[in-house]
């Protein structure tokens, strides 16, 4: 029971804190642009976290369960795809072979790229 | 009200059993982010439900993308020491990525004799969909067309990603992380941040990075690529 009023306590916290950092980052985007809200607010926690203000071993339990259940939340988003049926109907296969052939490119060079020209990590 | 609460109850549902597939069967490939997209839009299309009406109750669960996002924080922060010191390298390899994108995607569509109002819309598809969206918008493309070719590379590195990576024996979760970062954008993050904290620093880095400097590069970019 212990354990669990603590866990809860710590993901109020951590929404809190997040929850803060994302109205920033509205503030953020909303003057400077560029960048949408949500990434400012991330910039914002992974300072907010270097400065030691916030006790990260617990917010790291916390964020941890998020990850892990993450992708949900871009799934309604992706049933989105369903609105586009006129345009994949004509163009469709086309899209597709395009995005897929350019996503899978790229990220063979980058990996490849990535792991010759990175320092080793015993390097560091 | 009823109708919204079983549209978001079904999508966590479809969800959660594709997830438990997945772990039970051990396959990564069993993506259950795919799987649960291939269940609900056959739920959807079968039943002649269209996509606002799910989304009346769904959208309870798309509002939480901008607090996870904020969320992948956390990973960036405990990479922050490591990153600072290769900023050189990161800049590098995300400048190749962009050019890569940008380049890539706009001669493929050429050669398939796509229109210049729909190449201007999809090239810009390694990045957050909001940014796309702009980007593609200030190129004289269709916003709503950025954001179906978004989809595609997200959903392609996010299913695929790290599977397509081992097969070329690439491990390093470093280059993992930057090159899922770099053309899955919060998609492919989110997904690579249940299997490595590392990868996932790397790859919330490479998402910022490539957002910006495709929102600089681009307008410069494509119009002269379009012109030769």
């Amino acid at each position: 029971m212990r354990e669990f009023l603590s866990a809860l306590v710590g993901f109020i916290v951590t929404a809190v804190c997040i929850a803060l950092c994302l109205g920033v980052g509205h503030i953020f985007a909303s003057v400077l642009g560029v960048l949408p809200a949500s990434l400012y607010g991330m910039l914002l926690f992974a300072a907010l976290l270097a400065t030691g203000l916030m006790d990260e071993e617990r917010l790291g339990k916390s964020v941890a369960r998020i990850v892990y259940y993450m992708p949900i939340v871009f799934l309604p988003i992706c049933v989105g795809v369903m609105e586009y049926t006129d345009l994949i109907a004509s163009v469709g296969w086309k899209l597709l072979l395009i995005g897929v052939l350019t996503t899978l490119l790229t990220m063979s060079l980058i990996a490849f790229v990535a792991s010759r020209m990175l320092p080793r990590e015993s390097d560091d | 009200m009823i109708e919204a609460l079983g549209f978001g109850l079904l999508t966590i549902a479809v969800f959660l059993f594709w997830m438990r597939i997945q772990k039970r069967a051990d396959l990564l490939i069993l993506n259950p982010l795919l799987f649960s997209l291939f269940c609900i839009v056959g739920v959807l299309t079968l039943m002649d439900i269209d996509y606002q009406r799910y989304m009346r109750g769904a959208s309870y669960i798309s509002f939480f993308v901008e607090p996870c996002v904020v969320a992948l924080g956390y990973p960036l922060f405990k990479q922050l020491k490591m990153i600072g010191r290769q900023w050189r390298e990161l800049v590098t390899l995300c400048l190749l990525a962009v050019f890569t994108v940008l380049t890539v995607s706009a001669l493929l569509a050429r050669w398939m004799g796509i229109e210049d109002w729909v190449i201007r819309s999809l090239v810009i598809l390694c990045i957050t969909t909001a940014i796309a969206m702009e980007t593609s918008e200030a190129l004289g493309g269709a916003p709503s067309l950025a954001a179906l070719t978004v989809m595609i590379a997200g959903f392609t590195g996010s299913a695929f990603g790290m599977q397509w990576l081992m097969l070329m024996r690439i491990r390093e979760p470093r280059a993992v992380g930057l090159a899922i970062g770099s053309t899955a954008h919060a998609l492919g993050t989110a997904t690579i941040a249940r299997y490595s904290y590392e990868s996932s620093a790397y790859a919330s880095t490479a998402l910022i990075l490539c957002a910006i400097f495709t929102a600089i590069v681009a307008p410069l970019y494509i119009p002269f690529l379009l012109s030769l």
